[in-house]
């Protein structure tokens, strides 16, 4: 049975037919190509597809794409705005937040989302609160500092275009 | 804070190495934009799904699809009648794609299918008609080596096949496989001195036997491969793994195909950690074969922890003797390990690694690989290390006790150095244990008394020491220059932890560029020069010297071109930043960007460096680990207060990168310590076969990691370099439930120790009316 | 996942109607958290899934006249736990939808999905049946109470007649000097599901040192959440002391009939249950003294 599907992701609106099987972490990936979203276990133990329905963060591993009609959809793909990472993207690059980088769009959607909500938690809190992600590599340190420096609001936005190289002028008169 | 060994005016002169970078694909990342093994996607791409043995132990009758062949969607199905029998190696776990005669542990592929969906492809497996005889299985190691079990055979006898252990570790263990027997596929010794002499010299002997659990690596990307079988032969595919010429290999062997013919292109890889090398590969090969087009096959979570290759249980004997002045006079052990379902576990390294972090003048190890009806065992960071080091370690700490000898003390008196041997006769280059310990002794956490608290929980302190081999593969990188002066690399071992980030600082240095001069490209098996398996810690060890010998040879081919134009010697001509000049004319320089404008025109043609690497030997890596706990004795439940993680990384080429394998490998310990253990039940079946069951350590469930780098230089790696990602993994488990062990006065065996294990652990201890009030064991 | 066929239909009675026609090919889908992992695990086929999301009748939280709340059966976890009106009525039933997964996991799976799914080891469930709660069932013959205790009878079994679902659930208002409290037993802090649960409501005498009414429910140690009925008889009346609390831990863990399985041995969990009844008695009393 098909199914008429009307969203919008990332800002972006959608319509599309769709299989009610079909997950919302399937139809990103596969239909929309948007691969940002992860499957770590598909069964909304690990938090790697963590994206934002109206806002909040769901596991879309757990969402069928039919139940998110007329919803608003982020993935990570969304969170860039004027060609700059959002802070909590940022804190993960200079915190070295990220080493395999599987768990990491799970994590920066759900804590760009969870600071959103708890702008001062402590940090027992924190920790509880983003404990629906699991990170292997990272053994959880450089998050929670990258997340602090967030909280502590000292994380200046990183611009996602290289610097051009700055070039050594060639010797005069050649 | 500790004592760090270094050496200042060297680091100043450095401009990158050694500098905490943050990841080069940092941004790629955080925006979802690195692609993964399983983000790869063809159009007109098939997906499959395997059928895996319902038994432990089963005689295969017949397979028959052809119903499935009809099912909607279905383009073809594979089994083991696809490979022919020269190419099956029958030991081989990497060679036995689909259980062929008989399925032995439940899970084992059996059969796979192709479909134009996922849901086609599952839909069909239950349509293939397997007819099965199930057979006795066992699952105990122990109850595996008794004459009467059911024995597990791989049809007639081959080679055991222990490539996979070999990426790890660059240690030969001397003792040949003894006499085999039934389920003992692999059997060690090693002994030095005498073994009854040395009880009788000590004062005081302590001995216990300690349980390890299967754990599973439990990267947080499943397994994940793409594979496009072209018409004209080539079979280009897209594979998460650690060693994409491994991959390759493999599945050239496999489908019989010459080795440029099979295009291997490994993708970002969302961990490994020994465990992802060529399980899943060779399936979607098989299959595009078949489909004449392509196929991807995706892993699921409980697949992952029923069928991949977690590491292995163990069940270790550990005695140690020693005098009251801290002497160590005697070590006895005995390691059985189970295997699994085939042979290839790191048995004979655990069995050597007890023998490797102390002087021990006489010495009886013996290993026995037991094999069992379970999924076979493979690679987890430090293989085998961490079950070692829980047995040796908590009885260091049990004899320390009874001699009333501050345990690093005690340790520090009989460390292993520069030219004592391991067990397997092997002579030690300088390795870092002594300076590990001493900056565990300084540590302000050492330095503090544990003090009890008020709410009634018992608190305890842990250490322990631990280390690893680490592979010494060689590799190879080509450099580049480009038209505009900045510097690509090319490479073939994928980026497991960073390690492009600080290939990218080792290229930088040696050209004297700022990173951002410098890109890390992965190149695909028929582009990239050979790179090693990413596993025993070996990538950065290794490919810092071929970047470094790469960037020698482009400098050497840029300094002839300078020479020409300066009209200058090639050996006076200097450089930095991007430029340079004749030594007796500084004023005069030429820019890399005109160098390779230049060279491009010339008659040598553009500039393009090759370098080889492979360090002279390994060096081990120690690590040590300083826990403090808090237990509720109620309950069962564990606080671990603080976590001290000490490692010496030689020359830290990037001391974040240092810090954060140091941090990951300790919180892989916790889980080993607490939390994790693949549990089955008496039909071979995983009970737990998902991450709410199988647990690892949450962010709320760990402290932070004081992680401490010490540098002890390692002459046979660039600047000193040592290997870094495994060390850090071995002493946590035995620190921590050492730790667990001092606050409730009772010896504890097993790891993890779960609530349920301590609780029991402490009624036992009760109902023997052994104490459970506290004595701390070191003398404060 | 198999193909299934889908409906999300916008009235009660349509629901109802898709329910009693198909019969046991149909399955309500509330959040999904539970329903989806199942059948992911493809030993569950359903052939329809009728999604309640459209259903306003089954949301929000609200007080009624007689001081009762009412707690829709969509109400997720993390709008039950966050309310105001639940925490101020019965504390331990915000505790319980707490302990539901994650964050993600809250703000998906619901109170009526966690009665729905009936898993002797639901967090969200067995305060409501410590509270006396009832389920507002409908069907096609319209709607009728059952009490949330009598709605289980079996691990994934409920008294629901052909056609029906939960449209709700009601808790009456607890007397003066109640406190509750809902605590489980788990390896992790989050992400983990009970090894045991213990929801305690008590209710003290005007000395606050005397205890006149208490309900103890277990989770995890049964086939369903039962009162510990002898644990409970062992409180009424006694005065509020150590010993008091200890008699209900051995009690209640003698009224439990926990199993054997992967997540803990029937010994240990027998012994949870004593260690936990008397610390979620004791915050219980502590929170009845504080109620006034
Ligand atoms: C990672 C993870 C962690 C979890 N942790 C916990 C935990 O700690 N504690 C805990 O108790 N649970 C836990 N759960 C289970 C689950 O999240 C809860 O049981 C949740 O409350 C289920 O609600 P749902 O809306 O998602 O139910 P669904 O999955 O939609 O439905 C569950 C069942 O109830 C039926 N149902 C749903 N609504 C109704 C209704 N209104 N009327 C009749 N039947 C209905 C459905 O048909 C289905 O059979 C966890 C699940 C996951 C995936
Ligand atoms: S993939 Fe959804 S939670 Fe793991
Ligand atoms: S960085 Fe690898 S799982 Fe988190």
């Amino acid at each position: 049975m098909d199914y008429p599907l009307q969203l919008t992701v990332n800002g972006i609106p959608v319509k599309r037919i769709v299989e009610p099987q079909v997950r919302l972490l399937d139809f990103l990936r596969e239909d929309l190509g948007l691969t940002g979203a992860k499957e770590g276990c598909g069964t909304g133990d690990c938090g790697a597809c963590t994206v934002l329905i109206d806002g909040d963060p769901h596991h879309s591993c757990l969402t069928l794409a039919v139940e998110a009609e007329g919803a608003a959809v982020t993935t990570v793909e969304g969170l860039v705005s004027d060609d700059r990472l959002n802070e909590v993207q940022s804190a993960f690059v200079s915190a070295g937040a990220t080493q395999c980088g599987i768990c990491t769009p799970g994590f920066v959607v759900m804590a760009t989302a969870y600071l959103r909500d708890n702008p001062n938690p402590t940090d027992d809190e924190l920790r509880m609160g983003i404990a629906g992600n699991l990170c292997r590599c990272t053994g959880y340190e450089t998050i929670v500092t990258a997340l602090h420096s967030v909280i502590d609001g000292k994380v200046e936005r990183i611009e996602v275009a290289p610097e051009p190289l700055e070039l050594v002028p060639e010797p005069e008169g050649e | 804070m500790a004592k760090v060994v270094e050496r200042p005016q060297e680091k100043t002169a450095l401009r990158v190495a050694s500098k905490p970078v943050s990841r080069l694909d940092g941004i790629e990342n955080v925006t979802g934009a690195t692609k993964f093994g399983a983000d790869f996607s063809l159009p007109g791409m098939l997906w499959g799904a395997i059928l895996r043995s319902p038994y432990a132990h089963a005689r295969i009758r017949s397979i028959d699809y052809a119903k499935a062949l009809e099912a909607p969607g279905v383009v073809t199905v594979a089994t083991a009648a696809d490979f022919d029998d020269d190419v099956v190696e029958p030991t081989s776990r990497p060679h036995n794609v689909f259980a062929g005669e008989t399925a032995l542990y439940l899970g084992e592929a059996v059969a796979a299918v192709a479909a134009v969906t996922m849901e086609d492809a599952e839909a069909a497996l239950e349509l293939i008609e397997v007819d099965y005889e199930p057979l006795p299985h066992v699952l105990d190691p122990l109850r595996a080596m008794e004459p009467d079990s059911p024995v597990i055979r791989h049809g007639d006898g081959g080679e055991v096949d222990r490539t996979e252990m070999s990426f790890h570790s660059s240690v030969a263990s001397s003792a040949e496989d003894l006499e085999e027997s039934g389920n003992v596929s692999s059997q060690v010794q090693f002994g030095r001195g005498d073994i009854e002499e040395g009880f009788a010299e000590a004062d005081v002997i302590r001995e216990g036997r300690f349980t390890a659990a299967m754990v599973h690596q439990t990267y947080l990307e499943p397994h994940a491969a793409l594979a496009d079988y072209s018409p004209s032969g080539d079979l280009k595919m897209w594979v998460t793994s650690q060693g994409q010429f491994y991959v390759r290999d493999t599945v050239a062997r496999l489908l019989k195909l010459p080795a440029h013919k099979v295009i291997v292109q490994g993708t970002a890889i969302g961990g490994g950690f020994g465990g992802k090398m060529t399980l899943l590969a060779p399936i979607p090969a098989i299959l595009s074969k078949k489909a004449r087009k392509p196929v991807k096959v995706v892993w699921s979570r409980s697949e992952e922890l029923v069928a991949a290759n977690p590491a292995p249980a163990s069940v270790i004997d550990v005695k140690i003797g020693a005098k009251r002045d801290g002497t160590i006079t005697a070590l006895q052990g005995r390691v059985v390990m189970d295997t699994g379902a085939y042979p290839g576990s790191p048995m004979s390294t655990a069995t050597m690694l007890l023998g490797s972090c102390y002087v021990f003048p006489n010495m009886e190890l013996e290993g026995f690989e037991v094999l069992t009806n379970k999924v076979s065992v493979g690679a987890y960071r430090a293989p085998g290390a961490p079950n070692s080091a829980h047995a040796v370690e908590n009885v260091m700490n049990w004899v320390a006790q009874d001699i009333g000898m501050d345990p690093l003390d005690f340790r520090l008196k009989n460390a292993i150095s520069e030219g004592e041997r391991w067990p397997n006769g092997q002579p030690l280059p300088d390795v870092g244990a002594v300076e590990v310990l001493e900056a565990m002794k300084d540590h302000p956490v050492w330095g503090t008394p544990l003090v009890q608290g008020s709410n009634g929980k018992p608190r305890g302190r842990g250490a322990a020491i631990g280390c690893w081999s680490g592979g010494a593969g060689g590799s190879a990188a080509t450099i580049k220059l480009e038209a505009d002066g900045s510097f690509s690399v090319l490479v073939g071992t994928i980026n497991l932890t960073g390690n492009t980030t600080s290939i990218a600082q080792v290229a930088a240095e040696e050209l004297r560029v700022p990173l951002e001069y410098v890109s890390v490209h992965l190149g695909d098996t028929n582009e990239a020069p050979f790179g090693p398996v990413a596993g025993g810690s070996q990538v950065t060890y290794t490919m810092s010297l071929s970047a470094a010998a790469a960037a020698q040879d482009v400098l050497r081919q840029m300094k002839s071109v300078a020479a020409q134009r300066l009209g200058a010697d090639p050996d006076d001509i200097e450089f930095d930043e991007g430029k340079m000049w004749a030594e007796s004319d500084p004023d005069r320089y030429v820019t890399y960007r005109r160098i390779s404008d230049e060279a491009v025109g010339s008659a040598n043609g553009p500039i393009i460096g090759t370098g080889h690497g492979k360090p002279e030997r390994g060096n081990p890596g120690f690590a040590g680990t300083i826990a403090d706990v808090e237990v509720d004795t109620e309950t069962g439940l564990v606080t671990i207060l603080n976590l001290v993680g000490v490692q010496d990384a030689g020359f830290a080429i990037n001391p974040l990168s240092v810090k954060g394998q140091i941090q990951g490998g300790t919180i892989q310990g916790v889980g080993y310590a607490l939390l994790e253990e693949i549990v089955y039940d008496e039909d071979g079946r995983v009970r737990n076969p998902g991450l709410l069951d199988y647990r690892l350590p949450t962010a709320a469930d760990v402290p932070d990691v004081d992680a401490v780098i010490v540098e002890k230089h390692n002459p046979y790696g660039w600047k000193g370099t040592r290997i870094v990602g495994e060390p850090s993994i071995v002493p946590p488990g035995a620190a921590i439930t050492s730790a667990i062990s001092d606050a409730l006065s009772i010896p504890l065996h097993n790891m993890p120790l779960t609530p349920e294990r301590i609780v029991m652990a402490l009624r036992d201890a009760k109902a023997n009316g052994r104490s459970n009030g506290r004595s701390n064991g070191r003398p404060s | 996942m198999r193909r299934f066929d889908y409906a999300a239909p916008t009235q009660v009675f349509e629901a109802c109607a898709l329910l009693a026609d198909r019969g046991d090919e149909a399955r309500v889908l509330a959040g999904g958290t539970d329903l989806i992992v199942q059948m992911r695990e493809r030993d569950r086929r359903v052939p329809l899934i009728v999604s309640l999301r459209n259903l306003a009748e089954l949301k929000g939280i609200s007080q009624n006249a007689d001081g009762s709340l009412t707690i829709g059966a969509m109400a997720t976890g993390n709008e039950v736990h966050h309310s105001a009106l639940v925490q101020n009525h019965a504390f331990f039933i915000s505790e319980g939808a707490e302990l539901l997964g994650s964050i993600q996991i809250r703000n998906r799976g619901t109170l009526g999905g966690n009665v729905g799914n009936a898993a002797p080891s639901a967090d969200a469930a067995p305060p409501l049946v410590a509270a006396n709660a009832t389920a507002c069932l409908v069907g096609a013959k319209g709607t009728r109470e059952v009490p949330v205790g009598d709605l289980m009878t079996g691990p994934g079994q409920l008294a629901l007649e052909p056609g029906e679902l939960i449209q709700s659930f009601n808790v009456p208002a607890a007397p003066a000097h109640t406190g509750t409290r809902y605590v489980r037993h788990v390896p992790r802090r989050e992400m983990d599901i009970a090894v045991v649960g213990i929801a305690a409501q008590v209710t003290l005498e005007d000395d606050l040192a005397t205890i006149k009414d208490a309900s103890v429910v277990l989770s995890a140690v049964a086939p369903t959440w039962p009162h510990a009925t002898t644990a409970e008889q062992a409180l009424r009346g006694q005065p509020v002391n150590d010993t008091t609390l200890a008699n209900a831990g051995e009690a209640a863990a003698a009224d439990s009939r926990p199993i054997s399985d992967v997540r803990a041995s029937a010994e240990y969990r027998r012994m949870m249950v004593d260690v936990y009844t008397r610390r979620a008695l004791a915050t219980a009393i502590e929170r009845a003294r504080a109620a006034v």
